[in-house]
């Protein structure tokens, strides 16, 4: 008898588990508790991880700040450039990172750029620079999230409240927005955990200055360049235990709020 | 008061209007028709959902066309009662409210109406139907609209809570003197609500008027049709015509004088497609007496059928020489009471009506039987 759905669809499941599981465990194999505790002693390691967290929760805000508006005008409305708009939304997954960096580079050495570095803030080799690689990366993640947050969002709650006599923004912020918290936390841990693990844009863009832009995926990069692969191991399970640590956080907060609000 | 004036909206494969509505305060009006009509959408742009492509909307005698939604002070209660489901039923219905701090004294009247005190701290998801229903209305009257427009909110509730909420629509829409616009595809809701009826068929209002003037003599076949009408009967002007109303029916073999003093326009101007109608209501079965002089109307039969239907009977009755058949309904004490044949059916002149054809039908010639509707 062939396997029912339920055992393949499910065996599929503990494939994808055992997959990226098998990935972490063989870490095990280069895995010195020594070098995990020196990690610890190291000023430049702590300044690497605050430059990480800070920059990608920084980013992270700053994207959804513009996600969110933009995310609702495309769930909600028709207007000129919208399917353009809706489309160039792919962006950081069509063009890899490394490029978008590069493309901010360039744009920083044309006039604009320029008179932008000189009278407003330098971006080149500095935090500001690691702060704009991440934006840059996750503002499409980020509004396309948000519009399929609000997309579930059945139109009708906002027309009876404005038939009840609410304003449009009054509904934006009292229907529409608390109808799609879950989906607008989720979009929030997951543009998260994409900022702190982003490297390409960030190292074309910010550079890998010890004390200065060198986030976790850098400097796991130069300790593999430097075949410092103990260190290296320990890095990555730093980077693991956060990015993990921080979604399932995230999301247990998330479930205890939404429950405590609903009840 | 509620007005809207000759609205016209299109979309790529329907027209809408135009349209002329009016509801005086403390009126119900019901906007009848089958699905597909145009009923919802109407509401939509009434509420400001949709702009008509031309036409006017006026609240109080104020015109609200350009307005937006919010500030058109019309309540609008959808199919599903739609409660915000991340707020308390007491924040539901308090939405609308100016100050939700103050205490109102109508509010809690309110609620204490629609019965809905008790539920104030339940969340949305834990009401059932009824009471969903209820907690909607009472939010949009909560909001004090000038207007309150109902597109079919009773239709996934069961008999007994649609009539229980049936009762608080009129105490409202009486009670606080609040025009009321309904919108409903069920016939019996629209019977029981509707101090006025409004039949929108494809898109077009057929027949607008009192109650029991739209469900007792429809205007259009179509209407007809629509509201149950399966005694329909293609008409011809008697041999004997002289402008009283009499035909003849080809399809029952007789005259008929209808009393309707009007049929001779209605002969000319709906080029002689005329058809006659009654109520399988107003359709009575008398024992038949062959030397009776008063014969006017009567015709002699036989019942070839009998069927439930409801709590009703429904008797299939061909009248003598005729090619089509009378539904005649009868209640259960009537049926009980149902004499023994010779039967006939006796068609009271005031119950019967005459109406233009559908389109694209050609007149009946006399004595040329015709197709029965049915």
């Amino acid at each position: 008898m062939p396997p029912s759905l339920r055992t393949t669809t499910i065996s599929a499941a503990l494939l994808v588990l055992l997959f990226y599981v098998g990935l972490i465990l063989s870490l095990g194999y280069f895995f010195s508790p020594s070098g995990l505790t020196s990690l610890w002693e190291s000023e430049r390691i702590r300044f690497t991880v605050r430059i990480s967290l800070a920059a990608a929760t920084l980013a992270t805000a700053l994207a959804l700040v513009i996600a969110v508006p933009a995310g609702y005008a495309l769930s909600r409305y028709s207007f000129r450039w919208r399917i353009t708009a809706d489309t160039i939304l792919e962006l950081p997954i069509i063009v890899s990172p490394a490029a978008l960096g590069a493309m901010l580079l360039i744009f920083f050495n044309n006039p604009l750029g320029q008179w932008i570095q000189e009278h407003f803030l330098y971006f080149v080799f500095s935090f500001a620079g690691v702060v704009l690689a991440q934006f840059t990366t996750v503002l499409g993640l980020a509004t396309r999230f948000v519009k399929t947050a609000l997309d579930e969002v059945p139109v009708e709650f906002e027309r009876v409240a404005l038939s009840l006599g609410a304003d449009p923004a009054k509904v934006f912020f009292t229907v529409s927005l608390p109808l799609a918290r879950r989906g607008l936390l989720t979009a929030f841990v997951l543009c998260w955990a994409k900022a702190v693990g982003e490297f390409g844009a960030t190292f074309t863009v910010a550079g890998s200055m010890a004390m200065r832009t060198e986030t976790l995926p850098i400097a796991i990069y130069l300790r593999l360049a430097t075949a410092q692969i103990e260190s290296a191991v320990s890095l990555i399970l730093l980077l693991l235990t956060i990015g993990l640590g921080a979604l399932f956080g995230v999301r247990l907060l998330g479930a205890r709020l939404f429950y405590h609000a609903e009840r | 008061m509620l007005n809207v004036e000759n609205i016209v909206y299109r979309l790529p494969n329907f027209l809408l209007g135009p349209v002329s509505l009016e509801v005086p305060k403390g009126v119900c009006h019901v906007l009848l028709g089958p699905s597909g009509a145009g009923k919802s959408s109407l509401l939509e742009v009434i509420v400001g959902f949709r702009s008509p492509e031309s036409g006017r909307v006026f609240v109080e005698d104020a015109e609200v066309s350009l307005e937006p939604v919010h500030r058109r002070r019309i309540g609008y209660l959808p199919q599903r009662p739609t409660l915000f489901p991340h707020l308390t039923v007491r924040r539901n219905v308090e939405y609308g409210l100016k100050d939700p701090h103050k205490k109102e004294p109508w509010l809690k009247e309110l609620l204490e109406a629609l019965q809905i005190d008790e539920l104030l701290g339940r969340r949305p998801e834990s009401l059932s139907g009824g009471e969903a229903q209820r907690v909607a209305l009472a939010r949009a009257v909560a909001s004090e609209p000038l207007v309150l427009v109902l597109d079919e909110p009773f239709g996934a509730l069961n008999e007994s809570l649609r009539r229980e909420l049936w009762s608080l629509v009129e105490q409202l829409c009486s009670g606080q003197q609040l025009p009321v616009l309904m919108v409903t595809h069920d016939l019996d809701e629209a019977f029981a609500l509707g101090d006025r009826v409004s039949i929108l068929i494809d898109g077009v209002i057929h027949q607008s008027g009192p109650r029991h003037e739209v469900f007792q003599r429809p205007s259009t076949w179509e209407v007809a049709r629509f509201l149950g009408t399966r005694n329909l009967f293609r008409a011809a002007a008697a041999a004997s015509w002289s402008g009283d109303g009499v035909v003849y029916v080809p399809d029952l073999a007789t005259d008929l004088a209808t009393g309707d003093t009007g049929a001779e326009n209605l002969f000319r101007s709906s080029g002689a497609d005329i058809w006659l109608g009654v109520s399988e209501d107003f359709i009575q079965l008398v024992p038949y007496v062959p030397s009776r002089v008063d014969s006017k109307n009567v015709l002699p039969g036989r019942v070839e059928a009998v069927v439930p239907r409801g709590s009703a009977w429904l008797v299939e009755f061909r009248p003598r020489n005729a090619s089509s058949r009378l539904l005649v309904r009868l209640s259960p004490r009537e049926f009980a009471s149902l004499p023994s044949e010779p039967l006939a059916a006796r068609l009271e002149p005031q119950h019967l009506f005459l109406i233009p054809g559908p389109r694209g039908t050609r007149p009946a010639g006399r004595g040329q039987p015709t197709k029965v509707a049915e």
